[in-house]
């Protein structure tokens, strides 16, 4: 808490459920509140659902797609970008209220907020060319079109880290093919997701294609993810919660979206400034808190001293602080157990004989207690947490690895394989490496946050980053389902 | 090897038939020994024309036939050439004068090309497209244009007339072949092999020889929808200008003037074999041979001394005792490359080995030519500009990236070209700004029946192989399903 009084603290803002189209209370009457992790104050109060509100949203969303069932894409494109349009007249406050509820430094969260527009855009073009086949078959009487047809209700349950973007990720092309959607986002960061709906409503998008039920009971998570009446469930989030998620909608359609651990392999003849840049970028951005960050760093003997040490430098650098300011590189993470996270896997690490190179615990005098130094720790064994968990914190555990035979062997011994990165001037090398991780991208000389909208994201079969791919039409394509038509005209 | 008199004299097949073409005969030398193998008659525009409406009436048919019969008979064709390919080898060898495992090596391309092409039976899928209004579907299928006219070159006679035939019919258009006066043997031994252990509908191939007169008159024939040709830059602009009175559809493959790049960190062990072979495969007679070689000034030297080494220990004779390299396909091929290196040194270029016919009395007969390796050659030469299609390699030095991009592309041609390097920085630049159709990185000639041959400027228009060659053969149509 800031402990500045009670004449600090802004009102509180209301906010309900949205079912069908309409804003109303949880029908049990219960509501929770969100604080700022950048001050500790409250700064929402919010309807909490229960399972009987999940119910009714899902009834809501099947009624409304059935409604829109034969809308054409190009009308669903139009409401996207109607959404896009909505977006951008509000980026502003949509960036400071992102930053004040999730904690990200604001010019973070103004590409995030430029981004989530951009995302809808996509999802109207790759609408209208979501094409289907004419197949070509033996029966001289036959002719066989197929078509992509939306395929009904879907839950899409999002985290807190990117809690403007991801969801977009879902929504967007869910409401460009015609599916019904009901929304949980993270409870944390429900403010900026009924600013989003918001969006959509005002944007013209019919009513109950796209339902929001806000709040913290585990039990209603269980009973949408499990829910009849849903086709499928798109989840972001953590490998735990997504198996868990995957064992409830079992039958369902899923599209998962869950943790990474690197790895980002530095090669002897890197280019050592560029890395390091890169490396440090892909470790502190967002607090570290992205599934495509820094997990593990396996650098090669000959650099690994001059990327410690360049790491080391640039974490010293960064400058952490309130992050409505201007000049702030690095806010607070974004709740208690992420910090606590930090400190068990610090201190698991140097029961290990690691060695805490900078960083390493949370910044005295802030205005709440989630303020983290960027850290960076060397010399560590494989079994250390930090190297089998992923940390979700502005961490970057560098440990040494000699040749593509202890690099690989490294890189494999995590069970996570969502995002690589190499670094490395032999760039045949790198391509040989590339062929052989189990990740779903692989980044060469840049950040393994390097991410655009349209490109394929999501992780290696048989390890526990996910199921499926998110962006461009990636995404339609999964939230449709193709409907062969046969049709003869013989005689 | 050759065909008995009988054989060539019915040359020309329509509607599932052999006949007497009344053309002027045509003798069929054999490069390595000047010797006359065969003559085949040049069909009149008359015949062409009976071959087209041979092909016409039998083309809606076949589109008729559903694809995956369509592709069962492909893949009895692939059959054929694979069961035949030492005798196909043979006439190839004989005709063209290629080493013996070069031909063999074009009719497993030859294979390729058929046994992919039929792959694709359950796979030319059309479209469905969102529609903009309700109830509607917009499917789009791609038709086959018609009668194809394929007129086929003399350097890989049964490679080319496959990779034109796979993708042809398996779209649904039926085809009438001319091939190059020169090496017309191995095709009609082909046509006469499907002919008699096929039973593909009368009319579906068609078969006229002859000269460039016969090709002209595929061309003008009204009934032609599509000509597919391979062959010399000027013929092929000579048969747009005819087509263009019909707005016949054109796809054409023509020469190159290959630039090879090799930059500073270059491994001069990948680089020199790469580019021997690619100058020399065929005696130079390919569309995509390494006919300029850039050399960063720092490696100029080791790679030129490397290079003439390689060059010299080449092996040349007569195709049939597998050499390194054979005689060039013609006389008049011999002619031109003997006057491409005359001029370059005329123009001030030094031989550094090879620059004539071998002297040894083995080689008195014949269209044979030394591995030539010219320097001090300048970019504005016509060493450097026209087309060789020799055993002739020219080598200049450059300072700068930018200079050899330039350089490269300065040419009337832009088929294929090559970039050694091991820095991606390089490659990858040289790769998207070199003006050419397809880069080898790294390595020598030699594309992949499913990638995509074609090339920039006065190397054609169209393009080959893979799915989007494929398409070439097809007409795009439309159909609106109002529904609603």
């Amino acid at each position: 808490m800031n402990g500045d009084g009670a004449a600090a603290q802004p009102a509180l803002t209301q906010h309900d459920l949205l079912v069908g189209g309409r804003w109303q209370a949880a029908a049990a009457g219960h509501r929770y509140r969100v604080a700022s992790p950048a001050t500790g104050a409250d700064i929402a109060d919010l309807a909490a659902a229960e399972s009987a509100d999940v119910d009714r949203a899902v009834v809501a969303g099947q009624g409304a797609f059935e409604n829109y069932a034969s809308a054409t894409y190009f009308e669903r494109a139009r409401w996207c970008e109607n959404v896009a349009a909505e977006i951008d007249a509000r980026s502003d406050d949509l960036a400071r209220e992102l930053t004040t509820e999730q904690g990200k430094p604001l010019a973070e969260s103004r590409g995030e907020v430029t981004s989530a527009a951009a995302g809808f855009r996509l999802a109207a073009a790759e609408a209208r060319r979501l094409t289907g086949e004419t197949v070509p078959v033996a029966d001289p009487a036959k002719r066989v079109l197929t078509f992509r047809r939306p395929t009904g209700v879907w839950a899409v349950i999002t985290p807190w880290n990117f809690p403007f973007n991801i969801p977009i990720e879902y929504l967007g092309p869910a409401i460009a093919t015609g599916n019904a959607v009901v929304w949980k986002p993270a409870p944390s960061t429900s403010r900026i997701a009924v600013r989003l709906a918001e969006c959509i409503m005002a944007a013209g998008v019919p009513d109950g294609l796209v339902n929001l039920v806000t709040g913290p009971s585990v039990d209603m998570a269980r009973h949408l993810s499990s829910h009849p009446g849903l086709v499928g469930v798109c989840f972001t989030g953590s490998s735990s919660v997504g198996q868990q998620i995957a064992q409830l909608a079992a039958g369902k359609k899923l599209l998962l979206e869950l943790g990474g651990n690197g790895p980002v392999i530095v090669l002897k003849d890197a280019d050592l400034p560029r890395t390091v840049q890169a490396v440090a970028a892909a470790a502190f951005a967002n607090a570290g808190q992205s599934c495509a960050a820094a997990g593990r760093i396996l650098a090669e003997p000959g650099v690994h001293g001059g990327l410690v040490a360049g790491l080391a430098d640039a974490a010293n650098a960064i400058r952490v602080g309130p992050p409505l300011s201007d000049d702030v590189d690095m806010g607070p993470v974004h709740n208690e157990a992420t910090a606590q996270k930090m400190e068990q896997h610090i201190e698991d690490a140097l029961g290990r004989n690691g060695n805490l190179v900078a960083g390493g615990a949370r910044l005295p005098g802030m205005p709440s207690r989630l303020f983290f130094a960027p850290t960076v720790i060397e010399a560590l064994p494989g079994e250390a947490l930090v190297l089998r968990e992923e940390t979700f914190g502005p961490i970057a555990p560098v440990l040494a690895a000699d040749g593509d035979d202890a690099l690989l062997a490294a890189a494999r011994s995590s069970r996570l394989g969502l995002s690589a990165a190499i670094f490395t001037r032999d760039i045949p090398r790198a391509l040989r490496l590339a062929e052989r991780l189990a990740v779903g991208q692989v980044v060469i000389n840049d950040t393994s946050n390097y991410w655009e909208l349209h490109m394929p994201f999501g992780g290696w079969p048989g390890t526990d980053s996910g199921i499926g791919r998110l962006g461009g039409r990636h995404a339609l394509e999964a939230l449709t389902e193709i409907r062969s038509i046969a049709i003869d005209v013989a005689g | 090897m050759t065909l008995t008199e009988a054989e060539t004299a019915e040359s020309f097949y329509l509607g599932g038939a052999w006949r007497r073409s009344t053309g002027d005969a045509i003798p069929v030398i054999n490069p390595a020994d000047e010797r006359v193998l065969a003559s085949v008659p040049s069909a009149t525009a008359d015949e062409v024309h009976q071959a087209l409406l041979a092909a016409k009436s039998a083309q809606r048919g076949w589109a008729r036939t559903p694809s995956v019969v369509r592709g069962g008979y492909l893949r009895a064709m692939a059959d054929v050439v694979s069961r035949h390919r030492d005798r196909l080898a043979e006439l190839i060898v004989s005709e063209v004068g290629k080493p013996a495992r070069q031909a063999a090596g074009e009719l497993d391309f030859a294979v390729g090309f058929l046994s992919y092409n039929a792959e694709w039976d359950r796979r030319l899928e059309g479209e469905t497209l969102p529609a903009d209004v309700p109830g509607e579907v917009i499917q789009l299928s791609h038709a086959p244009v018609g009668v194809v006219g394929a007129i086929c070159p003399w350097n890989f006679p049964l490679a080319v007339l496959c990779r034109k035939l796979g993708p042809a019919l398996i779209t649904g258009n039926t085809v009438v072949v001319k091939p190059s006066e020169i090496s017309p043997l191995s095709t009609i031994e082909l046509f006469r092999l499907f002919d008699a252990e096929l039973d593909l509908p009368p009319g579906v191939i068609n078969l006229v020889t002859g000269d460039g007169r016969t090709g002209q008159a595929i061309v003008e024939d009204p009934l032609t929808a599509m000509v597919t040709f391979t062959g010399h830059r000027d013929t092929g602009k000579a048969i747009m200008g005819i087509a263009a009175r019909n707005l016949t559809r054109v796809a054409l493959e023509l020469g190159g003037k290959a630039p090879a790049i090799i930059w500073r960190d270059a491994d001069l062990d990948v680089a020199v074999p790469a580019i021997v072979a690619a100058r020399h495969t065929n005696s130079g007679q390919v569309c995509t041979s390494a006919e300029r070689v850039f050399v960063h000034q720092d490696l100029y030297q080791p790679f030129v001394d490397a290079y003439v080494s390689a060059v010299q220990q080449l092996t040349i004779g007569p195709g049939a005792r597998d050499p390194d390299m054979g005689p060039l396909a013609s006389a008049q091929q011999l002619a031109k490359t003997a006057h491409a290196v005359d001029v370059a040194v005329s123009e001030g270029a030094q031989v550094l080995t090879g620059g004539a016919a071998p002297t040894e009395a083995a080689f008195s007969q014949g269209y044979w030519f030394t591995p030539t390796v010219v320097t001090d050659v300048r970019p504005e030469m016509v060493i450097m500009r026209e087309e060789t299609f020799g055993p002739v390699t020219p080598v200049l030095p450059v300072g700068s990236l930018e200079e050899a991009i330039d350089l490269a592309n300065d040419s009337r041609y832009g088929l294929s070209a090559y970039v050694f390097s091991r820095d991606y920085q390089s490659v990858m630049r040289a790769a998207e700004e070199l003006e050419f159709g397809e880069i080898y990185i790294n390595r020598t000639l030699g594309e992949s029946i499913h990638a995509h041959h074609a090339g920039y400027r006065e190397s054609g228009i169209g393009g080959e192989d893979g799915k989007w060659g494929l398409l070439r053969y097809t007409q795009v149509k439309t159909a609106y399903h109002h529904y609603g």
